[in-house]
């Protein structure tokens, strides 16, 4: 199979994925109990006359089905409706939250690789001595604590006890650069603990399989130091299973992320979400779902291919 | 947050299940530290569980919201405190265990049983249905998990039921795959050959041949997605879409005690407590069964 049928192939397959999660979106937000009807028009109104013209103005006295085409054709025109609140189109709700939830996810995600190339490798160099089951307990310690309590003990001994960083807030990157990265440090590492903690041992348990194969005792046979026999020739292989577990957690962040804002007060895709289910304005929580699991489906498609290039062996089949 | 539902296959040794008997399963699994701290955790966060009504000295529920009451220390009469109404905080962990167990228990068996017989259509029944199911399990690996759930608890509605059918959701997918694998590796094996060559049915390979052999793949999954289910659990009634108040729950005991944070920790740090020390029961369960169900791991 040649690169373009390949290409063709997957983005066929990511196009019905993303097709049946938008369904699935739109099933799920219309089965909440409750009138999204009576939501709008606050829950004093009882006329009944009042109602049934809004409900026709929101186009929801149609049958399911045509809501359904109605709501697919506005989707692939990238129109997510209005919020029922505010009126404000959803699209432009998310424009503002998505770039700072991409921050923080990628923050997150540089903290836990970070954390688990420079702790993974020493652990593996340090096998079985107590360097290396210092480095696997904490790796275990951090996937078992899960982050939003993380996030809670890190404010209470970070900011509160030792008052070095911010409880919580936000500044756009834009505004002032300096001051968003010391309110994200906190948040970031708490949400990236979890990864670092899983591609920590992948990393080790990586470097330990090949340390064995023939060409790394042929590079240690021409003398090559440690470090460069890690960095240069074990790595390589290493990081081939290490780059798939690591788009699983990028996507994993996202998820994370949810939590995480909500606690450190970030105005991303989270928080947009958690204020409008409390608010139950249903369209806009739908917009976030939606673009949050393309996002996550876009980050798996891309993972796909990076290891498709990285272990050419792969994409044939 | 760690909320990817990873995928554990066992070794493929072309003798998946066969190799090892039960009883040394049960062996090497507490030969290793692993397994035996993992096994004590789980064993004695169950216990106090189930014994919850011999062990609390007071209703998990029984206000005392006089000055003296309210957000009290560690003492000899609340050795975890008080929280912000006067309840025994000792009282409502024990308590919150049962929750959370039995939500994270049920919603992993019925992930179990509904992922497995899935996945074993999707490899028996062949081609529309291996379509069909293979494409749906994609459509709800699509999601990040917690958003995923959010969705399904409110589509549910908020509470208990909604906690279990999202938990079970987001599980089905895992066991789907590793049985629909599993399956198909099985069904190419000389002993399935065998059973069809003299004349067994579908029905009856499935039930004396193949799922012998899934169980120690799904056992190993399983622990690491009660691990997985504790957490979301959790973190739902954190959000306030599990668990309502004033029931104990690990995860709603949090969420209050994030208001009182500065004025008393001591209600944050035995809740943050209990999930850690599961969670970390549990995953180190999981290593150690899965160790102990590989053939390959006593080499390393």
């Amino acid at each position: 199979m040649n690169v373009v049928q390949y290409l063709a192939r997957r983005l066929l397959g990511l196009a019905v994925v993303l097709w049946l999660t938008s369904t699935t979106v739109f099933i799920l937000l219309r089965v909440i109990p409750g009138d999204p009807v009576q939501i709008v028009a606050g829950l004093g109104i009882v006329d009944a006359a009042a109602l049934h013209k809004l409900r026709s103005a929101l186009g929801l006295d149609q049958p399911i089905a045509v809501q359904y085409a109605i709501w697919l054709a506005h989707l692939l025109r990238g129109d997510l409706g209005v919020s029922l609140r505010s009126g404000t189109p959803v699209v432009s709700l998310i424009a503002q939250a998505l770039p700072i939830t991409l921050e923080l996810a990628a923050l997150a995600l540089l903290a836990g690789i970070t954390m688990s190339v420079l702790l993974g490798v020493a652990a593996a160099r340090r096998r079985r001595r107590i360097g290396d089951l210092l480095i696997t307990s904490g790796a275990l310690a951090g996937i078992s604590l899960p982050s939003f309590v993380l996030a809670l003990l890190s404010i209470y001994l970070v900011s509160v006890k030792l008052r070095l960083l911010p409880t919580g807030g936000f500044v756009p990157l834009s505004q002032d650069p300096a001051q968003n990265l010391k309110l994200m440090i906190l948040p970031a590492i708490t949400l990236g603990t979890g990864t670092a903690g899983i591609l920590v041992r992948m990393m080790r348990r990586n470097l330990i399989d090949v340390s064995g194969e023939d060409y790394i005792r042929t590079a240690r046979a021409k003398g090559l130091s440690p470090r460069r026999v890690i960095y240069r020739h074990a790595m390589r292989n290493a990081v081939i299973p290490y780059v798939t577990i690591a788009g699983l957690e990028a996507g994993a962040l996202l998820s994370g992320a949810v939590i995480t804002e909500r606690i450190f007060a970030i105005p991303g895709m989270g928080q947009l979400m958690m204020l409008n289910i409390a608010e139950r304005d249903y369209p806009v929580v739908q917009g976030c779902v939606l673009v949050v699991a393309a996002l996550y489906v876009a980050v798996n498609f891309v993972i796909d291919l990076l290891y498709a290039w990285l272990d050419p062996r792969m994409a044939v089949r | 947050m760690n909320t990817t539902p990873e995928l554990v296959l066992p070794a493929d040794d072309g003798t998946a299940g066969l190799s090892i008997g039960r009883s040394s399963i049960v062996g090497r699994l507490f030969a290793t530290p692993q397994g035996c701290i993992g096994g004590l955790i789980i064993a004695v966060i169950i216990a106090a569980a189930l014994c919850a009504p011999l062990i609390a000295r007071y209703d998990p529920l029984q206000q005392d919201l006089s000055s003296g009451g309210i957000l009290q220390g560690v003492s000899g009469h609340h050795i975890l405190g008080t929280d912000d109404l006067g309840r025994d905080i000792f009282s409502r962990i024990l308590y919150g265990g049962r929750i959370s167990l039995f939500i994270a228990g049920a919603a992993v068996a019925l992930a179990v049983v509904l992922g497995t017989a899935l996945g074993t259509i999707a490899a028996s029944a062949g081609d529309w249905w291996d379509v069909v199911i293979m494409r749906l399990m994609d459509a709800l690996l699509a999601f990040p998990v917690l958003v995923l759930a959010i969705a399904l608890s409110l589509a549910v509605g908020r509470g208990m039921l909604g906690l279990i059918v999202a938990v079970t959701v987001v599980n089905i997918p895992v066991f789907t795959r590793l049985t629909r694998a599993q399956v198909l590796h099985i069904n190419t094996q000389q002993y399935i050959t065998a059973a069809t060559a003299i004349g067994a049915g579908a029905f009856y390979k499935i039930r004396h041949h193949v799922i012998p052999n899934l169980v120690n793949a799904l056992i190993v999954q399983a622990t690491v997605a009660l691990s997985f289910a504790i957490i979301i659990e959790a973190g739902l009634s954190f959000l306030g879409l599990g668990v309502q108040a004033p029931d104990p729950d690990w995860g709603v005991m949090i969420s209050t005690a994030e208001t009182f944070m500065i004025v008393a920790p001591h209600m944050m740090l035995a809740p943050a407590g209990a999930i850690f020390l599961t969670v970390l029961g549990l995953n180190l369960l999981g290593d150690a069964l899965s160790d102990a169900l590989d053939p390959r791991a006593s080499h390393e």
